[in-house]
Protein backbone atom coordinates (compact mmCIF):
# COMPACT_ATOMS: atom_id res chain seq x y z
CA UNK A 1 0.00 0.00 0.00
CA UNK A 2 2.96 2.28 0.50
CA UNK A 3 4.11 2.52 -2.96
CA UNK A 4 1.30 3.74 -4.79
CA UNK A 5 2.12 7.14 -3.09
CA UNK A 6 5.46 7.54 -5.19
CA UNK A 7 8.97 8.70 -3.14
CA UNK A 8 8.44 9.42 1.14
CA UNK A 9 8.32 12.85 0.60
CA UNK A 10 6.22 13.91 3.46
CA UNK A 11 5.61 10.26 4.34
CA UNK A 12 3.72 10.93 7.31
CA UNK A 13 1.37 13.12 5.56
CA UNK A 14 0.48 10.29 3.70
CA UNK A 15 0.12 8.46 6.35
CA UNK A 16 -3.47 10.30 6.75
CA UNK A 17 -4.51 9.14 3.09
CA UNK A 18 -3.19 5.88 4.00
CA UNK A 19 -5.55 5.72 7.08
CA UNK A 20 -8.18 6.61 4.95
CA UNK A 21 -7.27 4.27 2.50
CA UNK A 22 -7.70 1.58 5.49
CA UNK A 23 -11.02 2.99 6.26
CA UNK A 24 -12.32 2.83 3.05
CA UNK A 25 -11.31 -1.05 2.97
CA UNK A 26 -12.94 -1.62 6.00
CA UNK A 27 -16.18 0.26 4.47
CA UNK A 28 -15.78 -2.27 2.08
CA UNK A 29 -15.86 -5.18 4.33
CA UNK A 30 -18.36 -3.83 6.48
CA UNK A 31 -20.85 -3.42 3.01
CA UNK A 32 -19.71 -7.22 2.51
CA UNK A 33 -20.47 -8.31 5.83
CA UNK A 34 -23.94 -6.24 6.06
CA UNK A 35 -24.98 -8.30 2.38
CA UNK A 36 -24.29 -11.15 4.71
CA UNK A 37 -20.68 -12.44 4.36
CA UNK A 38 -22.38 -13.56 0.62
CA UNK A 39 -19.63 -15.61 -0.84
CA UNK A 40 -20.94 -14.07 -3.74
CA UNK A 41 -20.69 -10.52 -3.45
CA UNK A 42 -17.14 -11.00 -2.74
CA UNK A 43 -16.45 -13.08 -5.85
CA UNK A 44 -18.38 -10.57 -8.09
CA UNK A 45 -15.96 -7.73 -6.15
CA UNK A 46 -12.60 -9.71 -6.30
CA UNK A 47 -13.78 -10.82 -10.50
CA UNK A 48 -13.72 -7.19 -10.84
CA UNK A 49 -10.25 -6.12 -9.20
CA UNK A 50 -8.71 -9.17 -11.67
CA UNK A 51 -10.29 -7.57 -14.90
CA UNK A 52 -9.20 -4.13 -13.65
CA UNK A 53 -5.43 -5.85 -13.59
CA UNK A 54 -5.81 -7.88 -16.67
CA UNK A 55 -6.97 -4.84 -18.68
CA UNK A 56 -4.34 -2.55 -17.35
CA UNK A 57 -1.71 -5.31 -18.31
CA UNK A 58 -3.11 -5.89 -21.75
CA UNK A 59 -2.99 -1.93 -22.43
CA UNK A 60 0.53 -1.89 -21.11
CA UNK A 61 1.60 -4.90 -23.54
CA UNK A 62 -0.27 -3.02 -26.43
CA UNK A 63 1.10 0.54 -25.81
CA UNK A 64 4.78 -1.53 -25.33
CA UNK A 65 4.49 -3.41 -28.45
CA UNK A 66 3.36 -0.03 -30.70
CA UNK A 67 6.58 1.39 -29.11
CA UNK A 68 4.52 4.91 -29.09
CA UNK A 69 7.62 4.87 -25.68
CA UNK A 70 11.25 3.61 -26.92
CA UNK A 71 12.04 0.49 -25.54
CA UNK A 72 14.17 1.72 -22.49
CA UNK A 73 11.73 4.03 -22.12
CA UNK A 74 8.71 1.28 -21.56
CA UNK A 75 9.35 -2.42 -21.50
CA UNK A 76 6.97 -5.19 -22.73
CA UNK A 77 5.23 -7.15 -19.92
CA UNK A 78 7.27 -10.24 -21.60
CA UNK A 79 10.72 -8.19 -20.82
CA UNK A 80 9.40 -7.72 -17.65
CA UNK A 81 9.07 -11.70 -16.89
CA UNK A 82 12.73 -12.16 -18.69
CA UNK A 83 14.39 -9.74 -16.22
CA UNK A 84 12.36 -11.49 -13.24
CA UNK A 85 13.77 -14.75 -14.44
CA UNK A 86 16.69 -13.56 -14.45
CA UNK A 87 17.07 -11.47 -11.89
CA UNK A 88 16.01 -14.50 -9.72
CA UNK A 89 18.08 -16.97 -11.54
CA UNK A 90 21.19 -14.93 -11.96
CA UNK A 91 20.57 -12.03 -9.61
CA UNK A 92 21.13 -8.37 -10.09
CA UNK A 93 24.19 -6.25 -8.58
CA UNK A 94 25.54 -9.60 -7.15
CA UNK A 95 22.82 -11.30 -5.58
CA UNK A 96 19.55 -13.12 -6.32
CA UNK A 97 15.93 -10.95 -6.32
CA UNK A 98 14.88 -13.22 -3.40
CA UNK A 99 17.97 -11.69 -1.32
CA UNK A 100 17.72 -8.19 -2.31
CA UNK A 101 13.98 -8.61 -1.06
CA UNK A 102 15.19 -10.31 2.16
CA UNK A 103 17.51 -7.81 2.85
CA UNK A 104 14.97 -4.93 2.60
CA UNK A 105 12.38 -6.72 4.48
CA UNK A 106 15.16 -7.53 7.33
CA UNK A 107 15.73 -3.26 8.15
CA UNK A 108 12.03 -2.66 7.28
CA UNK A 109 10.50 -5.73 10.38
CA UNK A 110 13.40 -4.79 13.00
CA UNK A 111 12.85 -0.89 12.22
CA UNK A 112 8.98 -1.83 11.83
CA UNK A 113 8.82 -3.78 15.22
CA UNK A 114 10.85 -1.47 17.44
CA UNK A 115 8.90 1.40 16.25
CA UNK A 116 5.89 -0.68 17.38
CA UNK A 117 6.60 -1.12 20.59
CA UNK A 118 8.28 1.53 21.58
CA UNK A 119 5.26 3.35 20.27
CA UNK A 120 2.56 1.65 22.01
CA UNK A 121 4.41 2.12 25.25
CA UNK A 122 5.11 5.58 24.91
CA UNK A 123 1.55 5.96 23.12
CA UNK A 124 0.01 4.66 27.00
CA UNK A 125 2.51 6.91 28.98
CA UNK A 126 1.67 10.47 27.05
CA UNK A 127 -2.08 9.64 27.38
CA UNK A 128 -1.97 8.53 31.08
CA UNK A 129 0.70 10.87 32.48
CA UNK A 130 -0.29 14.58 31.32
CA UNK A 131 4.20 15.67 32.18
CA UNK A 132 4.92 12.64 29.29
CA UNK A 133 3.21 13.92 26.88
CA UNK A 134 3.52 17.65 27.46
CA UNK A 135 7.28 16.34 26.88
CA UNK A 136 6.68 14.59 23.97
CA UNK A 137 3.71 15.77 21.92
CA UNK A 138 6.00 19.28 20.80
CA UNK A 139 8.76 17.37 19.40
CA UNK A 140 6.18 15.13 17.58
CA UNK A 141 4.33 18.18 16.38
CA UNK A 142 7.99 19.34 15.15
CA UNK A 143 8.77 16.66 13.85
CA UNK A 144 5.52 15.17 11.90
CA UNK A 145 5.71 17.43 8.88
CA UNK A 146 9.38 17.08 8.35
CA UNK A 147 9.84 14.52 4.83
CA UNK A 148 11.96 11.54 6.25
CA UNK A 149 13.79 11.50 3.04
CA UNK A 150 15.39 15.32 4.75
CA UNK A 151 17.15 12.74 7.24
CA UNK A 152 18.92 10.55 5.22
CA UNK A 153 21.92 13.01 4.59
CA UNK A 154 22.15 13.85 8.42
CA UNK A 155 21.80 9.92 9.04
CA UNK A 156 24.38 8.67 6.75
CA UNK A 157 26.53 11.77 7.97
CA UNK A 158 25.92 10.70 11.44
CA UNK A 159 26.02 6.56 10.86
CA UNK A 160 27.59 5.76 7.76
CA UNK A 161 25.93 3.75 5.47
CA UNK A 162 25.84 0.41 7.13
CA UNK A 163 22.30 -1.48 8.49
CA UNK A 164 22.11 1.45 11.09
CA UNK A 165 21.04 4.56 8.99
CA UNK A 166 18.36 2.60 7.31
CA UNK A 167 16.41 1.05 10.78
CA UNK A 168 16.93 4.47 12.50
CA UNK A 169 14.99 6.17 9.30
CA UNK A 170 12.59 3.29 9.50
CA UNK A 171 12.28 3.63 12.97
CA UNK A 172 11.66 7.23 12.86
CA UNK A 173 9.46 7.30 10.21
CA UNK A 174 7.12 4.44 11.46
CA UNK A 175 7.15 5.72 15.71
CA UNK A 176 4.98 8.82 15.54
CA UNK A 177 2.36 6.78 13.76
CA UNK A 178 2.26 3.99 16.11
CA UNK A 179 2.42 6.96 19.19
CA UNK A 180 -0.38 9.16 17.95
CA UNK A 181 -2.70 6.23 17.11
CA UNK A 182 -2.35 4.58 20.46
CA UNK A 183 -2.57 8.36 22.28
CA UNK A 184 -5.76 9.00 20.09
CA UNK A 185 -7.23 5.39 20.88
CA UNK A 186 -6.62 5.92 24.72
CA UNK A 187 -8.08 9.09 24.51
CA UNK A 188 -10.99 7.70 22.53
CA UNK A 189 -12.01 5.02 25.09
CA UNK A 190 -15.18 5.39 25.58
CA UNK A 191 -16.57 6.63 29.03
CA UNK A 192 -19.00 4.27 29.49
CA UNK A 193 -16.51 1.27 29.59
CA UNK A 194 -14.53 3.21 32.13
CA UNK A 195 -17.40 3.71 34.22
CA UNK A 196 -18.60 0.52 34.28
CA UNK A 197 -15.32 -0.78 35.57
CA UNK A 198 -15.09 1.68 38.48
CA UNK A 199 -18.32 1.26 39.75
CA UNK A 200 -17.23 -2.31 40.01
CA UNK A 201 -14.57 -1.27 42.04
CA UNK A 202 -11.39 -1.69 39.38
CA UNK A 203 -8.13 -0.15 40.66
CA UNK A 204 -6.72 1.95 38.38
CA UNK A 205 -4.25 -0.37 37.38
CA UNK A 206 -6.89 -2.29 36.89
CA UNK A 207 -9.14 -0.29 34.65
CA UNK A 208 -5.86 0.07 32.75
CA UNK A 209 -4.87 -3.55 32.50
CA UNK A 210 -8.66 -4.54 31.64
CA UNK A 211 -10.15 -1.98 30.43
CA UNK A 212 -7.49 0.54 28.70
CA UNK A 213 -4.96 -1.84 27.04
CA UNK A 214 -7.48 -4.11 25.38
CA UNK A 215 -9.99 -0.67 24.09
CA UNK A 216 -6.98 0.46 22.67
CA UNK A 217 -5.87 -2.85 20.34
CA UNK A 218 -7.81 -1.74 17.65
CA UNK A 219 -6.29 1.27 16.84
CA UNK A 220 -3.11 -0.30 17.55
CA UNK A 221 -3.01 -2.16 14.61
CA UNK A 222 -4.56 0.82 12.41
CA UNK A 223 -1.30 2.60 13.58
CA UNK A 224 0.96 -0.47 12.72
CA UNK A 225 -0.92 -1.35 9.35
CA UNK A 226 -0.53 2.74 8.91
CA UNK A 227 2.82 2.38 9.87
CA UNK A 228 4.00 -0.59 8.22
CA UNK A 229 3.01 0.65 4.93
CA UNK A 230 5.52 4.28 5.78
CA UNK A 231 8.02 1.72 7.11
CA UNK A 232 8.30 0.61 3.20
CA UNK A 233 8.07 3.97 1.72
CA UNK A 234 11.14 5.38 3.79
CA UNK A 235 12.95 1.83 3.82
CA UNK A 236 12.73 2.58 -0.72
CA UNK A 237 14.23 5.84 -0.02
CA UNK A 238 17.07 4.66 2.50
CA UNK A 239 17.93 2.34 0.03
CA UNK A 240 18.33 4.56 -2.71
CA UNK A 241 20.44 7.09 -1.32
CA UNK A 242 22.42 5.03 1.48
CA UNK A 243 23.10 1.30 -0.32
CA UNK A 244 24.58 -1.07 -2.09
CA UNK A 245 21.98 -3.60 -1.82
CA UNK A 246 18.01 -3.81 -1.25
CA UNK A 247 15.09 -3.52 -3.75
CA UNK A 248 15.53 0.31 -2.99
CA UNK A 249 18.69 0.33 -4.71
CA UNK A 250 17.61 -2.25 -7.23
CA UNK A 251 15.37 0.55 -8.42
CA UNK A 252 17.87 3.19 -8.89
CA UNK A 253 20.56 0.91 -9.65
CA UNK A 254 18.37 -0.54 -13.15
CA UNK A 255 17.28 3.69 -13.40
CA UNK A 256 21.51 4.44 -13.86
CA UNK A 257 22.00 1.90 -16.37
CA UNK A 258 18.24 2.64 -18.66
CA UNK A 259 17.14 -1.30 -17.92
CA UNK A 260 13.54 -0.43 -17.46
CA UNK A 261 12.36 -3.95 -17.20
CA UNK A 262 14.51 -4.17 -13.78
CA UNK A 263 12.99 -1.55 -12.59
CA UNK A 264 9.62 -2.36 -13.37
CA UNK A 265 10.79 -5.88 -11.61
CA UNK A 266 12.29 -4.34 -8.51
CA UNK A 267 9.05 -1.96 -8.11
CA UNK A 268 6.84 -5.26 -8.58
CA UNK A 269 8.43 -6.41 -5.86
CA UNK A 270 8.79 -3.83 -3.70
CA UNK A 271 4.41 -3.98 -4.18
CA UNK A 272 4.31 -8.13 -3.71
CA UNK A 273 6.16 -8.02 -0.48
CA UNK A 274 4.45 -4.40 1.38
CA UNK A 275 1.29 -6.31 -0.08
CA UNK A 276 2.11 -9.88 1.61
CA UNK A 277 3.58 -8.07 4.95
CA UNK A 278 0.27 -5.86 5.36
CA UNK A 279 -1.95 -9.61 4.64
CA UNK A 280 0.54 -11.31 7.50
CA UNK A 281 -0.47 -8.42 9.75
CA UNK A 282 -4.19 -8.06 8.54
CA UNK A 283 -4.44 -12.21 9.71
CA UNK A 284 -2.33 -11.40 13.56
CA UNK A 285 -5.12 -8.47 13.72
CA UNK A 286 -7.89 -10.75 13.27
CA UNK A 287 -6.72 -12.88 15.08
CA UNK A 288 -5.55 -10.35 18.15
CA UNK A 289 -9.08 -8.11 18.20
CA UNK A 290 -11.80 -10.27 16.21
CA UNK A 291 -14.09 -7.56 17.55
CA UNK A 292 -12.62 -4.82 15.62
CA UNK A 293 -15.21 -2.95 13.74
CA UNK A 294 -18.07 -5.08 15.79
CA UNK A 295 -18.17 -3.03 18.81
CA UNK B 1 -30.27 4.52 52.61
CA UNK B 2 -29.56 7.57 49.62
CA UNK B 3 -29.80 11.06 50.88
CA UNK B 4 -29.46 13.95 48.10
CA UNK B 5 -29.30 16.72 50.15
CA UNK B 6 -29.35 20.06 48.56
CA UNK B 7 -28.04 19.12 45.28
CA UNK B 8 -27.10 21.57 42.84
CA UNK B 9 -24.89 21.11 39.39
CA UNK B 10 -23.36 23.78 37.37
CA UNK B 11 -22.02 23.04 34.12
CA UNK B 12 -19.76 25.95 33.37
CA UNK B 13 -20.34 27.25 29.65
CA UNK B 14 -17.52 26.79 27.24
CA UNK B 15 -16.33 28.76 24.22
CA UNK B 16 -18.35 32.03 25.87
CA UNK B 17 -21.70 29.85 26.53
CA UNK B 18 -23.68 30.90 29.85
CA UNK B 19 -22.97 28.03 31.98
CA UNK B 20 -26.11 25.23 32.64
CA UNK B 21 -27.45 24.61 35.84
CA UNK B 22 -28.39 21.18 35.17
CA UNK B 23 -29.96 21.02 38.55
CA UNK B 24 -31.33 23.00 41.20
CA UNK B 25 -31.37 22.65 44.82
CA UNK B 26 -32.67 18.49 45.15
CA UNK B 27 -33.27 16.93 48.52
CA UNK B 28 -35.11 13.63 48.59
CA UNK B 29 -34.43 10.39 50.57
CA UNK B 30 -34.78 6.39 49.37
CA UNK B 31 -34.81 3.85 51.95
CA UNK B 32 -33.33 0.79 51.67
CA UNK B 33 -34.69 -2.04 49.01
CA UNK B 34 -37.32 0.52 47.44
CA UNK B 35 -37.69 0.84 43.77
CA UNK B 36 -37.40 4.41 42.46
CA UNK B 37 -38.11 5.76 39.14
CA UNK B 38 -36.98 8.97 37.94
CA UNK B 39 -39.43 10.98 35.50
CA UNK B 40 -38.34 14.45 33.37
CA UNK B 41 -38.41 15.82 30.04
CA UNK B 42 -35.03 15.66 28.38
CA UNK B 43 -32.37 17.45 29.80
CA UNK B 44 -33.75 18.07 32.73
CA UNK B 45 -31.08 16.62 34.84
CA UNK B 46 -32.01 13.25 35.39
CA UNK B 47 -28.43 11.13 33.77
CA UNK B 48 -26.67 14.20 35.69
CA UNK B 49 -28.49 13.11 39.35
CA UNK B 50 -27.82 9.45 38.45
CA UNK B 51 -24.07 10.56 37.63
CA UNK B 52 -23.63 12.26 41.15
CA UNK B 53 -25.21 8.88 43.26
CA UNK B 54 -22.97 6.89 41.19
CA UNK B 55 -20.03 9.16 42.19
CA UNK B 56 -19.11 10.37 38.43
CA UNK B 57 -19.25 13.69 38.68
CA UNK B 58 -19.60 15.39 42.08
CA UNK B 59 -22.39 17.88 42.76
CA UNK B 60 -21.61 21.83 42.75
CA UNK B 61 -23.78 22.30 45.79
CA UNK B 62 -24.52 20.04 47.95
CA UNK B 63 -24.41 16.63 49.08
CA UNK B 64 -25.65 12.50 48.51
CA UNK B 65 -25.21 10.42 51.23
CA UNK B 66 -25.32 6.47 51.45
CA UNK B 67 -25.80 5.38 54.77
CA UNK B 68 -24.45 8.55 56.12
CA UNK B 69 -21.11 8.78 54.25
CA UNK B 70 -20.53 11.26 51.84
CA UNK B 71 -20.48 10.07 48.12
CA UNK B 72 -16.59 10.68 46.99
CA UNK B 73 -16.66 8.31 43.58
CA UNK B 74 -17.72 5.40 42.16
CA UNK B 75 -17.62 2.12 44.65
CA UNK B 76 -18.65 -1.00 44.00
CA UNK B 77 -21.84 -0.63 46.33
CA UNK B 78 -23.26 1.72 44.09
CA UNK B 79 -24.13 -0.60 40.47
CA UNK B 80 -25.00 0.82 37.03
CA UNK B 81 -26.64 -0.24 34.00
CA UNK B 82 -26.62 2.54 31.45
CA UNK B 83 -28.66 3.27 28.47
CA UNK B 84 -26.37 1.98 25.95
CA UNK B 85 -24.81 -1.93 27.04
CA UNK B 86 -21.33 -1.16 26.73
CA UNK B 87 -20.08 -4.35 27.13
CA UNK B 88 -16.75 -5.19 26.81
CA UNK B 89 -16.26 -6.66 23.14
CA UNK B 90 -12.72 -8.89 23.95
CA UNK B 91 -14.84 -10.82 26.26
CA UNK B 92 -17.78 -13.26 25.60
CA UNK B 93 -21.19 -12.92 27.78
CA UNK B 94 -19.89 -15.14 30.16
CA UNK B 95 -16.74 -12.95 31.31
CA UNK B 96 -18.42 -9.57 31.00
CA UNK B 97 -21.01 -10.96 33.75
CA UNK B 98 -18.09 -11.91 35.88
CA UNK B 99 -15.91 -8.76 35.50
CA UNK B 100 -16.72 -7.27 38.91
CA UNK B 101 -15.96 -10.90 40.88
CA UNK B 102 -12.76 -11.19 38.33
CA UNK B 103 -11.74 -7.89 39.52
CA UNK B 104 -12.76 -8.61 43.63
CA UNK B 105 -11.28 -12.24 43.46
CA UNK B 106 -8.90 -12.71 40.55
CA UNK B 107 -9.60 -15.11 37.78
CA UNK B 108 -9.28 -18.01 40.13
CA UNK B 109 -11.73 -16.99 42.89
CA UNK B 110 -14.79 -16.07 40.93
CA UNK B 111 -17.69 -17.76 42.19
CA UNK B 112 -18.70 -19.91 39.31
CA UNK B 113 -22.10 -21.26 40.81
CA UNK B 114 -22.87 -17.55 41.50
CA UNK B 115 -22.51 -16.27 37.41
CA UNK B 116 -24.45 -19.78 37.03
CA UNK B 117 -27.50 -18.85 38.37
CA UNK B 118 -27.70 -15.44 37.19
CA UNK B 119 -27.10 -16.48 33.76
CA UNK B 120 -30.10 -18.95 34.13
CA UNK B 121 -32.00 -16.18 35.87
CA UNK B 122 -31.37 -13.83 32.57
CA UNK B 123 -31.76 -16.95 30.13
CA UNK B 124 -28.34 -16.03 28.75
CA UNK B 125 -27.31 -19.57 29.20
CA UNK B 126 -27.06 -21.25 26.11
CA UNK B 127 -24.48 -17.72 24.99
CA UNK B 128 -22.36 -17.75 27.71
CA UNK B 129 -19.24 -18.08 25.84
CA UNK B 130 -20.89 -16.16 22.45
CA UNK B 131 -19.42 -12.23 21.94
CA UNK B 132 -21.47 -9.34 23.00
CA UNK B 133 -21.52 -8.32 19.33
CA UNK B 134 -23.27 -11.20 18.41
CA UNK B 135 -26.34 -11.38 20.85
CA UNK B 136 -29.28 -8.68 20.34
CA UNK B 137 -29.77 -5.45 21.87
CA UNK B 138 -31.95 -6.55 24.45
CA UNK B 139 -29.80 -9.66 25.28
CA UNK B 140 -26.87 -7.52 25.88
CA UNK B 141 -28.52 -5.37 27.55
CA UNK B 142 -29.70 -8.34 29.88
CA UNK B 143 -26.16 -9.06 30.39
CA UNK B 144 -24.81 -5.65 31.54
CA UNK B 145 -27.89 -6.09 34.10
CA UNK B 146 -26.37 -9.62 35.31
CA UNK B 147 -22.82 -7.89 34.95
CA UNK B 148 -24.33 -5.25 37.97
CA UNK B 149 -26.16 -7.78 39.53
CA UNK B 150 -23.74 -10.43 40.31
CA UNK B 151 -21.59 -8.30 42.56
CA UNK B 152 -24.98 -8.51 44.40
CA UNK B 153 -25.15 -3.77 44.88
CA UNK B 154 -26.72 -2.84 47.57
CA UNK B 155 -27.97 -0.08 45.09
CA UNK B 156 -28.60 -0.21 41.55
CA UNK B 157 -28.79 2.87 39.49
CA UNK B 158 -30.18 2.56 35.83
CA UNK B 159 -30.26 4.69 33.47
CA UNK B 160 -33.16 4.28 31.01
CA UNK B 161 -31.71 0.88 30.28
CA UNK B 162 -34.75 -0.05 28.22
CA UNK B 163 -34.89 3.17 26.33
CA UNK B 164 -33.17 1.57 23.17
CA UNK B 165 -35.80 -1.64 22.55
CA UNK B 166 -38.79 -2.44 21.25
CA UNK B 167 -42.01 -2.63 22.92
CA UNK B 168 -42.09 -6.32 23.09
CA UNK B 169 -38.81 -6.49 24.44
CA UNK B 170 -39.11 -3.68 26.76
CA UNK B 171 -42.20 -5.43 28.94
CA UNK B 172 -40.22 -9.10 28.72
CA UNK B 173 -37.75 -6.87 30.40
CA UNK B 174 -39.50 -4.72 32.45
CA UNK B 175 -40.92 -8.22 34.36
CA UNK B 176 -37.68 -9.62 34.77
CA UNK B 177 -36.36 -6.71 36.53
CA UNK B 178 -39.11 -7.06 38.53
CA UNK B 179 -38.45 -10.52 39.14
CA UNK B 180 -34.93 -10.01 39.95
CA UNK B 181 -35.57 -7.54 42.33
CA UNK B 182 -38.08 -9.20 44.39
CA UNK B 183 -35.57 -11.98 44.57
CA UNK B 184 -32.32 -9.59 45.53
CA UNK B 185 -34.19 -6.48 47.34
CA UNK B 186 -31.41 -3.56 45.78
CA UNK B 187 -32.14 -0.08 46.09
CA UNK B 188 -32.76 0.80 42.69
CA UNK B 189 -33.09 4.19 41.48
CA UNK B 190 -34.79 4.17 37.65
CA UNK B 191 -34.19 6.51 35.11
CA UNK B 192 -37.09 6.79 32.18
CA UNK B 193 -38.95 8.98 30.11
CA UNK B 194 -42.07 7.02 29.81
CA UNK B 195 -44.45 7.78 32.06
CA UNK B 196 -46.16 4.11 32.13
CA UNK B 197 -43.06 2.76 32.72
CA UNK B 198 -42.05 4.95 35.56
CA UNK B 199 -45.17 3.82 37.38
CA UNK B 200 -45.43 0.35 36.44
CA UNK B 201 -42.02 -0.26 37.96
CA UNK B 202 -41.99 1.93 41.01
CA UNK B 203 -43.23 2.34 44.41
CA UNK B 204 -42.19 6.00 44.34
CA UNK B 205 -41.80 8.72 40.45
CA UNK B 206 -40.45 11.35 41.36
CA UNK B 207 -41.10 13.92 38.45
CA UNK B 208 -38.71 16.71 37.55
CA UNK B 209 -39.12 19.66 36.50
CA UNK B 210 -37.70 21.40 32.96
CA UNK B 211 -34.06 22.35 33.08
CA UNK B 212 -33.12 23.18 35.48
CA UNK B 213 -34.31 20.24 36.83
CA UNK B 214 -35.90 20.39 40.50
CA UNK B 215 -38.21 18.26 41.97
CA UNK B 216 -41.39 19.09 41.10
CA UNK B 217 -43.39 16.06 42.92
CA UNK B 218 -42.98 12.87 44.41
CA UNK B 219 -45.70 9.94 43.71
CA UNK B 220 -45.96 7.08 45.94
CA UNK B 221 -47.79 4.18 43.45
CA UNK B 222 -50.55 2.75 45.00
CA UNK B 223 -50.49 -0.38 42.85
CA UNK B 224 -50.26 -4.24 44.30
CA UNK B 225 -47.52 -6.12 43.82
CA UNK B 226 -46.39 -8.22 41.81
CA UNK B 227 -47.16 -5.59 39.35
CA UNK B 228 -48.23 -6.51 35.40
CA UNK B 229 -48.61 -4.79 32.76
CA UNK B 230 -52.22 -5.61 33.04
CA UNK B 231 -52.23 -2.49 35.49
CA UNK B 232 -51.87 0.09 32.79
CA UNK B 233 -55.85 -0.25 32.17
CA UNK B 234 -57.09 -0.11 36.45
CA UNK B 235 -57.98 3.27 37.27
CA UNK B 236 -55.33 3.73 40.08
CA UNK B 237 -52.84 3.37 37.02
CA UNK B 238 -54.93 6.25 35.31
CA UNK B 239 -54.58 8.63 38.35
CA UNK B 240 -51.25 8.20 38.39
CA UNK B 241 -50.50 9.21 34.88
CA UNK B 242 -52.52 12.30 35.10
CA UNK B 243 -50.91 13.19 38.23
CA UNK B 244 -47.60 12.56 36.20
CA UNK B 245 -48.49 14.55 33.22
CA UNK B 246 -50.30 17.22 34.71
CA UNK B 247 -46.58 18.31 35.83
CA UNK B 248 -44.94 17.34 32.48
CA UNK B 249 -47.56 18.98 29.95
CA UNK B 250 -49.34 20.93 32.16
CA UNK B 251 -51.17 22.29 29.14
CA UNK B 252 -51.84 19.18 26.55
CA UNK B 253 -53.41 16.94 30.14
CA UNK B 254 -56.00 19.67 30.12
CA UNK B 255 -57.01 19.05 26.91
CA UNK B 256 -57.01 15.18 27.58
CA UNK B 257 -58.22 15.27 30.81
CA UNK B 258 -60.59 17.95 30.77
N1 LIG C 1 -20.68 17.31 30.80
C1 LIG C 1 -21.55 18.32 30.58
N2 LIG C 1 -21.11 19.56 30.27
C2 LIG C 1 -21.97 20.56 30.05
N3 LIG C 1 -23.30 20.46 30.13
C3 LIG C 1 -23.81 19.25 30.44
C4 LIG C 1 -22.96 18.12 30.68
N4 LIG C 1 -23.75 17.06 30.97
C5 LIG C 1 -25.02 17.51 30.91
N5 LIG C 1 -25.06 18.82 30.60
C6 LIG C 1 -26.27 19.65 30.49
O1 LIG C 1 -27.04 19.47 31.65
C7 LIG C 1 -28.41 19.36 31.33
C8 LIG C 1 -28.96 18.07 31.90
O2 LIG C 1 -28.40 16.97 31.20
P1 LIG C 1 -28.77 15.47 31.53
O3 LIG C 1 -27.95 14.61 30.65
O4 LIG C 1 -28.66 15.24 32.98
O5 LIG C 1 -30.29 15.43 31.08
P2 LIG C 1 -31.30 14.19 31.08
O6 LIG C 1 -32.42 14.56 31.96
O7 LIG C 1 -30.58 12.94 31.37
O8 LIG C 1 -31.81 14.22 29.57
P3 LIG C 1 -32.23 12.97 28.64
O9 LIG C 1 -33.59 12.55 29.05
O10 LIG C 1 -32.25 13.58 27.28
O11 LIG C 1 -31.19 11.91 28.81
C9 LIG C 1 -28.51 19.44 29.82
O12 LIG C 1 -28.92 20.74 29.48
C10 LIG C 1 -27.12 19.20 29.33
O13 LIG C 1 -26.88 19.96 28.20
MG1 LIG D 1 -30.06 11.19 30.24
Amino acid sequence: MSIRGGPALGGIQSAQDQADDAALQADAQLADAARGAGGDGRWRRRLVSVTVAAALVALWAIVAALRVFGRAELPTPLRVVHDFVHAVVQGYGGHSLLAQAQISVERVVVGFIAAAFLGVVVGMFMAIIPVVHDAIDPMLQFLRPIPPLAFIPLLVTWFGIGELPKVLLIFFCTLPIVILNTLSGVRGTQKSRLRVAQCLGASRAQTLRHVILPSVLPEVFTGMRVGLGVSWTCLVAAEMVAASRGLGWMVLQAGHYLQSGMIFVAIITIGVVGFLMDFALRLIEQRVVPWKGKA
Amino acid sequence: MIQIEGVRKVFPGRAGNPPTVALEEMHTQIEDSQFITVVGPSGCGKTTLLNIIAGFEAPTAGSVLVDGQAVMGPAADRAVVFQQPSLYPWLNVRNNVSFGLTLKHGRRGVDHKRVDEILEIMGLSQFARHAPYELSGGMQQRVAIARALVVQPKILLMDEPFGALDAQTRGDMQAFLLQLWRRLRPTVLFITHDVEEAILLGDRVLVMTPRPGRLAEEITVELERPREYAMVLTDGFTVHKRQILRVLRPDQTELHAG
